[in-house]
């Protein structure tokens, strides 16, 4: 008992069990980040044209309906994928037969070459936290150098600030490259006081630390999860600034691949009908 | 302090985030659609797959209130179902006072009234649930009617609810004219080619129910259904190719 009456603990050096805790919390808090892990050995750095990045469920629905299933197996070479360690373990008992449309929720990295360039594409439909952003980046530029990005992102559009009315889902763009003229009605200027977050935002500080050319496109959608009108407003407005460097294509096998990808990802449970 | 535990409370700039929320839970449910002509209502809903071993009859996204009235829902299931038992009472009890059926402006208001209840009350949160009420009246005039989470309820010509209800709301928008409202059959066709925006063709993912004056609710068979996509498959070729011809 101290002067004051209150009990106090003894003090021993004795090694207790409470550190034993500690060192299980630190590997229980390794085991939950996630990382990249590479399927294949990467010695030497490799230089690709250009990362895409698609942060979220929506831009990774976009890119897989847009880009990802027109390609086939000889154009796209599966590099890693954006786990933890007990997400990555069952990656590697599961049955790689699984269909393609199950891919979408994996996290995967993937090497793309198209019409003569190379893309590094980056999908991450879990999102990672705030710790884990810049030790990915760092992961990522371990192994790839890239000259230039994409980042694809999307927020609920009540994270949206504007004295202008605006209707939902609509897409906005930031760039580093100050040439964008940009008059169309699909893809307009982010406009202060809304700000890109999380890993796009990240990436955005990478890109310029290391002087590296970005266009980040933020989809405004009025869901929470996939909704087939976001997903073909983020494909209008990503293809009206890219124009003729657009590498997505939007034909039947697309309009049919929306449908599905809509209905998979949405809920299943029976407590919504 | 936190506006979003507790719905009594309304936040700075007035918003009462629960139901917002419920809003959002009614994203959730699967696409439902309905479309009103002068001698037709029709209800189109994107069916949810079920489990092997489930007995698909307790899977009901459209119902009957009463001889003359039937809803869909987009939204909590179980919700839904607390809903429409409390719907069903009061049918029943106005018909046994007043000696007339419920007209659909009448349940619709009952319905909305109730869901709002539950937006002002303590320790209850709201209904996660927006409806499709349909029918006729007695002296023979259709009605679609939608209610939501709020509480609010109003009429409409043609309207969806649920997960892509944007995408199949413009789509009516567009498409929805005079003449469809003059003509069933273009009134169910309508329905279908709407739920077809955003949901996989086949008559396995869709249900249509049909309903008429003086006539109990119809549910369209699988073979009539799939006539009806065909046609519009016809229809879509064939303007595609009037497309391409205009180009060259």
């Amino acid at each position: 008992m101290s002067l004051f009456g209150e009990l106090q603990f003894g003090h021993s050096r004795a090694v207790s069990d409470d550190e034993d805790d500690e060192y299980s919390q630190l590997e229980q808090d390794q085991n939950l980040k996630k990382k990249i892990y590479w399927l294949e050995n990467i010695e030497n750095k490799v230089e690709v044209d250009e990362l895409i990045l698609a942060d979220g469920p929506i831009p990774c629905a976009f890119l897989y309906v847009y880009l990802l299933n027109h390609l086939g197996d000889s154009d796209k070479r599966l590099l890693g994928l954006t786990a933890t360690n007990s997400e990555f373990k069952v990656y590697q008992n599961e049955d790689k037969t699984d269909s393609s449309l199950n891919k979408l929720r994996k996290n995967f990295i993937y090497q793309v070459t198209l019409n003569g360039k190379s893309y590094l594409i980056c999908e991450i439909f879990t999102q990672l936290k705030s710790n884990e952003f810049y030790d990915w980046l760092d992961q990522l530029w371990e192994k790839f150098e890239f000259k230039s990005s994409i980042i694809l992102s999307s927020q609920n559009k009540t994270s949206y600030f504007s004295s202008d009315s605006e209707s939902f889902p609509c897409v906005k763009f930031l760039s580093s490259n100050k040439n964008f003229k940009n008059t169309e009605i699909h893809c307009k200027r982010l406009e202060e006081p809304n700000f890109l977050q999380d890993l796009p935002a990240a990436l955005i500080q990478f890109c310029m630390l290391k002087k590296l050319e970005f266009t980040a496109f933020v989809c405004y959608s009025p869901s929470l999860n996939i909704d087939i009108q976001s997903v073909k407003e983020t494909f209008n407005g990503v293809s009206c600034l890219l124009k003729d460097n657009s590498i997505f294509t939007d034909n039947d096998l697309s309009k049919k691949t929306l449908l599905t990808v809509g209905n998979l990802v949405n809920s299943v449970s029976s407590l919504y009908m | 302090m936190s506006y979003d535990t507790a719905i009594t409370v309304f936040s700075p700039d007035g918003h009462l985030f629960q139901v917002e929320y419920a809003q959002e839970a009614v994203k959730k449910g699967s696409t439902a659609v309905g479309v009103r002509g002068k001698d037709i209502v029709v209800l189109g809903v994107e069916k949810k797959a079920v489990a092997m071993l489930q007995d698909d009859r307790t899977v009901r996204k459209i119902c009957s209130l009463d001889d003359h009235i039937s809803m869909a829902f987009a939204g909590l299931t179980a919700d839904a179902r607390v809903l429409i038992q409390k719907a069903r009472v009061e049918c029943q009890s106005y018909k046994l006072s007043v000696e007339d059926p419920v007209t659909v402006e009448y349940i619709t208001r009952f319905i909305a009234s109730l869901q709002q209840k539950y937006t002002q009350g303590r320790g209850r949160r709201p209904f996660g649930l927006s409806a499709l009420i349909v029918g006729f009246d007695y002296d023979g005039t259709s009605h679609l009617y939608q209610t939501d989470p709020s509480g609010t309820y109003h009429e409409w010509k043609a309207n969806a609810i649920g997960r892509n209800a944007n995408s199949v709301r413009e789509f009516l928008e567009k498409n929805y004219t005079e003449e469809t409202h003059n003509s069933d059959a273009l009134c169910v066709k309508l329905c279908i080619r709407a739920l077809l925006e955003v949901v996989q063709s086949g008559a396995k993912n869709v249900e249509i129910a049909v309903a008429r004056r003086n006539r109990p609710l119809e549910m369209l068979k699988a073979e009539e259904i799939e006539a009806i996509m065909a046609e519009i498959e016809k229809e879509n070729e064939a303007e595609a190719e009037k497309k391409a011809q205009k180009k060259l």
